[in-house]
């Protein structure tokens, strides 16, 4: 895929490419919102293709998506098209790329659909063992049993 | 190809995602679902980012020194663990739980600031969260300790009962920073707003004098909004500009805020006078200097008349974004509004379970209340038939309330 090399700075292309192969021709000026794509350009002007070890094609086009597009509005309803799994590596891909607002609307949308669920259920989703010692276990049992105290003057 | 492992999720992703969490029940069953989960959860107390855990009450007095604690206070619904639902079908219950001056965990009147009465089990009693189904319905955050349930009897001096509700946001002006900041915002006295940010030793009382003093406020979609006793209401700016959001709709005497399904609802509560007494010396200490008082319709510094209202309808509208303006409501639907004193929000009824929705469940101020009633408080307004009934007049709702359902074991 060729890059065009345009006059104006703020046109420049780059070119992403993802961990598959899956190549991404992107504004400068998106780029540069993935702060690591950011040091990167930093390090080497003259740079033009820019590897994506972590992220795969079809994660890095919802992440550059998200850059273009990011509002109030957007970011609301970004969340809820995604499955858990997908939003996992999504996270894992805004943290890699460094762009804070992608990891926190993605942490928050990670938090509302946990919150409500008790821990078996989200070690179910999640496919996470529950590696708790049973010194560990234990000593959290103590703190979640929480204690009601009457209210004595009546 | 990748599989999500999620127990190898980075630290610091995993706390960002606790501090999200906001709500101290759900980080305990954040931090119990793996070893890895629960050494990155370090939640802030109270969930207030950088602001002092005492403050003093708002006040165009900038001498005051005296603070009080705010404590947080989550209202959930309740509902029994699976295994015993198989019997008949198990009530809900509404409870309000937080930390009382003393570090208890107490229940709270899910509607006032007074704490629940007649808990008469035996100390201690353990009650397991982690095995319930737990719907959180909202949060309020309150400054000082209201022991008593009655402000005309003696109380500690240190609370005031002027303090209005107060909410939390975050400061979007320093979102670019390492640290994020929390922001209070509530109503002085004299109708005006008041801002407490972090690094502040003062509330901020901002200047604007609207038309109409203010009467509620409320966080919307991260955002602080306050409306006025018309109607007119504002989004306070990082800037602290206060824009319109829509406009008044004049009508009755207290406008609220509710959120319902994703929207923003106002309701606005027809009141009449039923009394008044006098409140003496209440003021003797400099919290509050002269001109604080002469705004609320005090006769002189230390006696002052405070009015009995009590409600007598209510009208809800929904907001029209784009043409600022407040739309009448002639039915909510299956919605069920609750209106506290420091805290309003919306269930379903099929969820409480009651067998219509379409009311609005509140508590009138308790001044002028039976010293000696045993009951919650709480009435009901239902749209439909525009009546109101006491709440012990509709059992299934009552016993959202009090007594705790027979399943908690606590009756």
């Amino acid at each position: 895929m060729a890059e065009e090399k345009s006059q104006a700075s703020s046109s420049k292309m780059l070119t992403l490419k993802a961990s598959d192969g899956v190549l991404f021709e992107v504004e400068l000026n998106i780029a540069k919102e993935m702060k690591t794509v950011q040091a990167y350009i930093d390090d080497c002007e003259d740079i033009e293709t820019i590897p994506i070890p972590n992220v795969l094609g079809k994660h890095l086009a919802i992440v550059i998506e998200y850059i273009k597009k990011t509002n109030e509005e957007y970011d609301a309803e970004f969340e809820k098209q995604w499955n858990m799994d997908d939003l996992q590596l999504l996270l894992l891909a805004a943290n890699y790329l460094n762009i804070s607002g992608l990891q926190e609307c993605l942490c928050k949308a990670i938090a509302k659909r946990i919150e409500n669920k008790s821990p078996e259920y989200v070690r179910k989703v999640f496919n996470i063992e529950n590696d708790h010692s049973p010194e560990e276990e234990a000593k959290l049992r103590k703190e979640y049993k929480w204690a009601f105290e009457g209210v004595d003057k009546d | 190809m990748l599989i999500a492992d999620w127990s190898k999720l980075p630290k610091e992703l995993l706390q960002i995602i606790s501090e999200k969490l906001n709500c101290e029940f759900h980080e305990l069953r954040f931090r119990s679902v793996c070893s890895s989960w629960r050494s990155s959860s370090i939640p802030p107390k109270n969930h207030l980012l950088n602001l002092p855990s005492k403050f003093p009450y708002p006040s165009k007095n900038n001498n005051n020194t005296s603070t009080y604690p705010i404590f947080k206070r989550t209202i959930f619904l309740i509902n029994p663990p699976p295994n015993q639902q198989q019997q008949q079908t198990l009530n809900p219950w509404l409870i309000k739980i937080g930390l009382d001056s003393r570090g208890r965990t107490s229940l709270w009147n899910p509607l006032s600031r007074d704490k629940q009465l007649r808990l008469r089990f035996q100390l201690p009693h353990y009650f397991d969260f982690n095995q319930l189904s737990l719907f959180k319905l909202g949060h309020e955050f309150v400054i000082g300790d209201f022991p008593s349930v009655y402000p005309n009897e003696s109380y500690s001096t240190e609370n005031s009962h002027f303090m209005k509700k107060v909410v939390a946001y975050d400061d979007t002006l320093n979102s670019g920073n390492d640290r994020s900041c929390s922001v209070l915002l509530t109503i002085h006295i004299s109708g005006k707003l008041a801002i407490f940010r972090s690094g502040d030793q003062q509330w901020m009382i901002m200047p604007e004098m609207p038309p109409n003093p203010y009467t509620d406020v409320c966080v919307f979609n991260g955002r602080p909004i306050a409306v006025d006793s018309a109607g007119r209401t504002v989004v306070v700016g990082s800037d602290l500009s206060l824009d319109l959001v829509a406009e008044a709709v004049f009508g009755g005497d207290t406008k609220y805020l509710v959120e319902s399904d994703g929207e923003l609802l106002l309701v606005d509560k027809y009141s009449n006078r039923v009394g008044q007494f006098r409140q003496f010396r209440q003021f003797e200490r400099s919290d509050y200097e002269q001109s604080d008082l002469f705004s609320f319709g005090a006769v002189d510094e230390r006696d002052y008349v405070i009015g009995i209202e009590r409600a007598v309808r209510f009208d809800v509208f929904r907001l029209d974004e784009n043409d600022k303006k407040w739309v009448k409501l002639t039915n909510l639907g299956d919605r069920v509004l609750f209106l506290g004193k420091d805290c309003a929000f919306s269930v379903k009824a099929s969820n409480l379970p009651m067998a219509n929705g379409n009311c609005l469940i509140f508590r009138d101020d308790d001044y002028g209340r039976d010293l000696h009633s045993t009951g919650l408080g709480i009435d009901v307004f239902c749209l439909d038939k525009q009546q109101i009934l006491p709440l012990s007049s509709l059992p299934r709702c009552s016993n959202l309330f009090w007594p705790p359902p027979q399943w908690t074991g606590l009756d």
